[in-house]
């Protein structure tokens, strides 16, 4: 078997080394984390949280135990993405601990059924191309989990959006799941035909253009998942959904024209959005002028804003703001609590912490070996980073406003379960390239000529946070 | 290349961020200091109302309630369960009952209003589990049993509306505010309300008070003594809902016993147009309207079987006044010259033919060769027949509504000016006006042309013309008091609560009447043999049982017009008494109206006697006997 193997050799010697760095950035997540729970009890009851002791006992163990099982399950991978996960995780039970006991407790079964999902998934999950092998599965699993809330009984409208599926007392969010499902289909179709997505082989006068033929099962899929979207009125997952699906063409063709391509499209739709449905006009003019009605559409935006300006460069310190009564101020306003509590300097910081993981996404995507785990990596980090755009621009008035979770930081288990797979399969994908082999497959070698070995993945260009590891 | 759309998207949100904490912070930061001062508005409580002997009509009472701030409650979600279970709630109904956004946030918010003692007590007793609760006491109305049978004219205050409060915010109302709804209590809101306080306190920026920068106490309202005298108005009540009760087992001549669905007793001082009370029926209990009605009492209040216990009959019913009103036919056919006090009529045949119709007296009753003062006494309809007829026939010389002019001129046909809300202004209409009346509604007036007959019909108080209660009672004191007519009133004074007057109510006189010496002592004569002379038709209440005070009045058995007997909606006769007494020197003009009562002299007139029984300190009657006329 692969995992006895696995536990007699650990393979290398680099990496120990790497699990060492990882456990030693688990115990600086641990040691800010617990900092900030404790300054937050203390800001708000002025007094130390009565559970610190046994909450920094159980975080820590959850971070340890998932460490071990990286030791074994994937000892050569990235040592900076499950520190960095566990941080934010960390970071956003804190702040819903601080709005909301009842939500806080809840919050941490999620936490701990997070950690068992990504052990699960590294364990079961043995090698990043087994997903390959199964992407029809995928595809209608996909697919499927998006229909489940239009179900009728189990489905349920929650805030006029149909996301949740109903389960006895247990909710859960299906659409989570799915993008990451449709992100494997659309990783190994788009795979299987980057080259001939990226040469036109059907002459128009004088130019040859696609063979529409090609893009029909991804064409289907992402419609059928976007009208779906449409149907239970979910715009920001709808958006996320779109990018997502463009920039993985884009990077396995290397043809900037399917970024004009998806600038046009999502211009049509916005514009169809806008005429048809009222929500997305409402969040439209509460975007530009949340002052026309600041007691209804625009209230939330406005106290967001206030709670950000509140909170100036250095924060009014955890638990010492007044950012409770925005609506929504556990899940989609999350980032204005952080904003004020900790000010600019802490929002940035939060920031980073999400560009860290996207560019550490990145970077396993430009090493990994193989065409299709590197653009499910690619596509995997695009999501991590295009979710966390769109609620952050939506809550700073960037951008419009559309309700999805910041990843790991806001309340919501089906959210933080995607989330905690999504890194453990980015994981998975790093210690496949990093596992040094015996025998290099030759094929994977004649994959040179396509786009993402063609500098549309370059790190030539410095980022903040890629510069500082490596 | 996708590291640097990441890079470019992310740099797009530090500067965003940038934007909103660096540069747009100060703006912000200076907009929220300046809300860093909050008014509270301290409610202020009531005046009193009082009766004219200062009887405490309307008085206040200091309710438990359990008071939260929200601020606080926002920081302590546990405090929120265990208030809850304390006051019996679920935790969805307290934090409804707390987001109530018509508090003020620094305000605290009334969750449980009449707390019961043991739920006040394990608050104090608690205070550290509830933090930002308090148990506290709230001024809310209490009726005294005379406040109660008053009910009508003190009226009772309530939440003020979205629309009273739109109107009335630049006054300092804020929109917890009770405000005067009917009675005195909406007439003189601005005496009975006193001065809101102001409490001036800094707060930071979580909302929580910090210090109190400035307090302004609040100035209780001015107590309003009305001329109301409690004791009358409890016995014209009871006197009421007696003579009701009676008539509903007296049986009627048209079939089973008189419905009695609601009367009224008004009692005016004739010398100055104060009112002394106005009893309706039936009653409602004020006590319901403290701190909000429930759905269900309202309901009930407005039920049609319930007669409509809310409308004031004392002057918002409108009735057919019948023979009452022939003080007025006498008062024009003297002015006019048609009768003197000594002129005689020959009532030969029961009734008086016009032209082919025959309009009879109440049961072909035929009086012989009648004065003015006889006429009266018995009620002789031919004799007030002949006037109307008169008056018609010849309105080349009297003009064609003299009957009408004369009728207003008692007050009749317009509001009194009574200082309560929603009197109504009866009618007594003039050919043009019926005319108008039969072009609008043809259906509910068929016949829009005047004929001799009007006349003769509302001669007698019948047909074309309705009065309130309130209005017969100022008309027979005008003609007690000699001639003037006043616009009565319910208010006499506005005092502090040390008792110094600061504002008078005095009724106005609006029209002067002349008589002769000889015209008027020859009318009163008649009214006077009306209870004194066994041919008096309300010898039986007053003559017949020795009444010791000499009352002068008339009785009146109202037709309602419209339906006639046996047909569905039919109504019965409207029983009526109007009067005064003493009757050389009247102190008082009490009259009763009862809807479907049947006759004047059976119904109104015994409870107008109990009524003068009470005003005269007189021993109750042994048996009060009833008699027919």
């Amino acid at each position: 078997m692969n995992a006895a193997a696995a536990v007699a050799a650990p393979t290398t010697p680099r990496a120990p080394a790497r699990r060492r760095t990882e456990l030693g950035l688990i115990v600086l997540a641990v040691l800010l984390v617990g900092g900030l729970y404790a300054i937050a009890g203390l800001g708000k009851a002025g007094s130390l949280p009565a559970n610190i002791v046994p909450f920094l006992l159980i975080f820590f163990a959850l971070l340890v135990v998932a460490h071990v099982a990286m030791r074994y399950l994937a000892p050569n991978a990235d040592p900076i993405l499950l520190p960095t996960a566990g941080l934010l995780n960390g970071v956003g039970y804190t702040f819903i601990a601080r709005l909301s006991s009842s939500q806080a407790s809840k919050q941490a079964a999620w936490t701990a059924l997070g950690f068992l999902v990504f052990i699960a998934t590294l364990a079961v999950v043995r090698r990043g191309r087994d997903l390959e092998r199964y992407r029809y599965l995928f595809a209608f699993a996909g697919i499927g989990l998006l229909l489940l809330p239009l179900v009728p009984h189990i489905g349920e409208n929650i805030n006029g959006a149909r996301l949740w599926i109903h389960l006895g007392s247990f909710s859960f969010q299906p659409g989570e799941l799915a993008k990451l499902a449709l992100a494997v289909f659309f990783a190994s179709v788009l795979v299987e035909r980057a080259d001939l997505l990226a040469h036109g082989t059907v002459r128009i006068g004088r130019f040859l253009v696609l063979d529409p033929r090609y893009l029909a099962p991804i064409i289907v899929a992402w419609g059928l998942s976007l009208l779906i979207f449409l149907a239970e009125n979910d715009l920001g997952s709808s958006f996320l959904f779109f990018a997502l699906f463009i920039g993985m063409l884009w990077m396995a063709t290397g043809r900037a024209y399917y970024l004009g391509l998806g600038v046009g499209l999502f211009a049509a739709g916005a514009v169809f959005a806008l005429k048809v449905i009222g929500h997305a006009q409402s969040r439209v003019q509460a975007w530009l002028d949340p002052w026309a009605h600041p007691e209804t559409t625009g209230y939330q935006i406005i106290q967001g804003q206030f709670a950000i300006a509140d909170g100036s460069v250095f924060g009014t310190g955890p638990g010492q703001s007044n950012a409770s009564h925005i609506p929504y101020a556990s899940s989609d306003f999350i980032f204005a609590v952080v904003a004020n509590e900790l000010g600019l300097v802490g929002a940035a910081a939060l920031l980073m912490g999400y560009l860290l993981m996207v560019g550490t996404g990145l970077r396993i995507a430009l090493r990994a070996d193989r065409q299709f785990e590197k653009l499910l990596a690619a596509g995997l980090a695009l999501i991590l980073g295009v979710q966390t755009f769109v609620i952050v621009g939506g809550v700073t008035r960037l951008i419009p406003l559309t309700g999805i979770t910041l990843p790991f930081v806001s309340y919501g288990g089906s959210s933080l379960i995607a989330n905690w797979i999504l890194v453990a399969v980015l994981l998975r994908i790093s210690d496949d390239t990093e596992t040094p082999m015996v025998v290099r497959p030759s094929s994977l070698v004649e994959l040179s000529d396509v786009g993402l070995d063609t500098g549309m993945i370059d790190l030539g260009t410095p980022t903040p946070p890629e510069s500082g590891v490596s | 290349m996708v590291a640097v759309v990441v890079a470019c998207l992310f740099a797009a949100l530090f500067a965003r961020l940038w934007t909103l904490d660096i540069i747009n912070a100060p703006s912000a930061q200076a907009a929220a200091a300046s809300n860093a001062e909050r008014t509270i508005s301290l409610p202020a409580p009531r005046g009193l109302i009082l009766d004219r002997n200062g009887n405490v009509l309307v008085g206040n009472v200091d309710e438990p309630v359990i008071d939260v701030l929200r601020q606080t409650a926002i920081q302590h979600p546990a405090m929120e369960e265990r208030l809850s279970v304390l006051l019996g709630m679920t935790l969805a109904q307290l934090t409804r009952a707390l987001n109530n956004l018509s508090v003020s946030p620094y305000a605290p918010v009334p969750v449980l209003p009449n707390a019961s003692p043991q739920q006040i007590l394990y608050v104090q007793e608690h205070q550290a589990l509830f933090p930002g609760v308090t148990a506290t006491t709230e001024s809310v109305r209490a009726y005294s049993p005379m406040g109660k049978a008053a009910a009508n004219i003190v009226g009772y205050p309530g939440r003020i509306t979205g629309s009273e409060y739109q109107r009335l915010k630049s006054q300092g109302y804020q929109p917890t505010d009770e405000i005067g709804q009917t009675g005195v209590e909406a007439t003189y809101e601005r005496v009975l309300r006193g001065t809101p306080g102001v409490e001036k306190v800094a707060v930071d920026s979580q909302g929580q008070v910090l210090s109190v920068l400035s307090v302004t106490p609040p100035v209780p309202g001015r107590n309003l003594r009305l001329s109301i005298d409690g004791t009358i108005q409890m016995a014209a009540e009871s006197a009421l809902e007696q003579g009701i009760a009676a008539a509903r087992t007296t049986k009627a001549n048209s079939g089973g016993t008189y419905r009695a669905t609601s009367g009224a007793v008004v009692v005016e001082d004739p010398n100055n147009g104060r009112l002394l009370a106005l009893a309706t029926a039936p009653q409602y209990d004020p006590s319901q309207f403290v701190g909000g009605i429930s759905q269900a009492a309202y309901a009930a209040l407005n039920n049609p079987a319930a007669h409509y216990p809310l409308i004031d009959r004392s002057i918002a019913g409108e009735y057919n006044p019948g023979s009452i009103f022939k003080l007025v036919t006498a008062t024009v056919g003297i002015n006019d010259g048609i009768i003197t006090p000594t002129s005689v009529f020959n009532d030969n045949q029961g009734g008086l033919r016009v032209g082919n119709q025959f309009f009879a007296n109440d049961g072909h009753q035929s009086y012989g060769p009648v004065q003015l003062p006889k006429a009266i006494t018995v009620s002789d309809d031919a004799y007030f027949y002949h006037i109307g007829e008169t008056l018609w026939n010849g309105r080349a010389t009297y003009g064609g509504t003299a009957f009408q002019r004369t009728a207003r001129l008692y007050g009749f046909a317009s509001p009194t000016g009574v200082d309560l809300p929603g009197e109504s202004s009866g009618y007594v209409l003039t050919p043009a006006q019926k005319a108008k009346l039969h072009a609008q509604y043809p259906k509910a007036y068929p016949y829009g042309s005047w004929y001799t007959g009007d006349n003769v019909q509302s001669a007698i108080g019948q047909d074309d013309l309705v009065v309130t209660p309130l209005q017969a009672a100022n008309a027979y004191s005008a003609f007690a008091n000699g001639g003037t007519v006043w616009s009565p009133k319910v208010a006499m004074d506005a005092e502090t609560p040390a008792g110094k007057v600061v504002a008078r109510y005095t009724p106005k006189a609006i029209h002067k009447i002349t008589y002769t010496a000889a015209e008027h002592a020859s009318m009163l004569a008649g009214f006077s043999g009306v209870t004194t002379s066994p041919l008096g038709t309300a010898y039986g209440s007053f003559g017949q049982v020795h009444f010791p005070v000499p009352v002068a009045g008339k009785t009146g058995t109202a037709q309602v017009s419209g339906v006639k007997r046996g047909q569905p909606g039919y109504k019965q006769p409207t029983s009526v008494f109007a009067s005064f007494a003493p009757a050389s020197a009247p102190k008082y003009a009490v009259v009763c109206f009862v809807a479907q009562g049947g006759y004047g002299a059976s119904v109104s007139a015994p409870i107008v006697a109990n009524v003068y029984r009470t005003l005269f300190h007189l021993p109750a009657p042994g048996a009060a006997p009833a008699s027919g006329g």
